[in-house]
């Protein structure tokens, strides 16, 4: 009796990692953008691991593979910031293609961003000039009346 | 018959995990920027330490739980060399 109870804790949760592994493919799929796709994918990489190891710490008989599986989430829950914060990194420090993004958001009446959705190449290099580094982060904050003349020129 | 149970399970697991591959496969395949290829590798990694963590439990294997846990450390190490790579890339483009 107490083995099926075991097997029936263990269905659920694995059946329940499963689902939350589906729902993050869902997201990556839904979504139109790289960090809103990070956010998907953190769901598999967190509540799914843990669902499913849980469900086969539950059915292990071992207690060496008990130890090991405990080292897996461990390892993985240290990991998984780790990783998103990297690829966030790239995503930030390359181009200007997040500022479309932010900008398709927030919708036209923002001035905080800079005016420019196409050649998002040349508001680059024009704050490069002014600024002297071509760094991002400076845009949000020092850029709102920039994009506002531009705003008004166009 | 517990057993027969058990094995029923985790091959439903197994081949609903493998259509989830299969998806994230295609994600890192058609992904249009860099980042999103490597958030699919990233998937396709946690989805396979997911499964090879249940084929150990299916096949009463253990040694595979090592393979499982040098695979978590493998796939963290991919994403790390693979964006501090394209990061220098980066960095290099700008100083030209």
């Amino acid at each position: 009796m107490i083995a099926w109870i075991r097997f029936g804790l263990t269905a659920v949760l694995l059946l329940g990692g499963i689902l939350a592994f589906a729902a993050a493919m869902l997201g990556n799929y839904r979504f139109g953008y790289v960090l809103n796709r990070m956010h998907a994918a953190g769901i598999g990489d967190s509540l799914g691991m843990l669902l499913v190891i849980l469900s086969l710490m539950i059915s292990v008989s071992g207690g060496m593979d008990l130890l090991k599986l405990a080292a897996l989430i461990v390892f993985l829950w240290c990991t998984s910031p780790v990783n998103s914060h990297f690829l966030a990194r790239i995503e930030m420090e390359g181009d200007t293609e997040y500022l479309k993004h932010i900008r398709r958001i927030c919708g036209e009446k923002s001035t905080e961003l800079p005016a420019e959705t196409k050649d998002g190449d040349d508001v680059k290099k024009e704050n490069a000039k002014e600024t002297g580094t071509g760094h991002l982060p400076k845009n949000h904050s020092g850029k709102g009346k920039q994009a506002r003349k531009k705003g008004k020129r166009r | 018959m517990l057993s027969e149970a058990y094995h029923t399970l985790y091959s439903i697991a197994l081949v609903f995990m493998g259509c989830l591959l299969a998806l994230a496969l295609v994600r890192t395949i058609i992904g249009p920027r860099v980042t999103d290829r490597i958030l699919g590798v990233n998937m396709l990694g946690s989805l396979v330490i997911a499964m090879i963590a249940i084929l150990s439990q299916m096949l009463r294997e253990s040694y595979l739980l090592d393979v499982a846990l040098i695979y978590t450390m493998i796939s963290f190490v991919t994403v790390l060399v693979l964006s501090s790579v394209y990061l220098r890339k980066r960095k290099g483009r700008k100083d030209d």
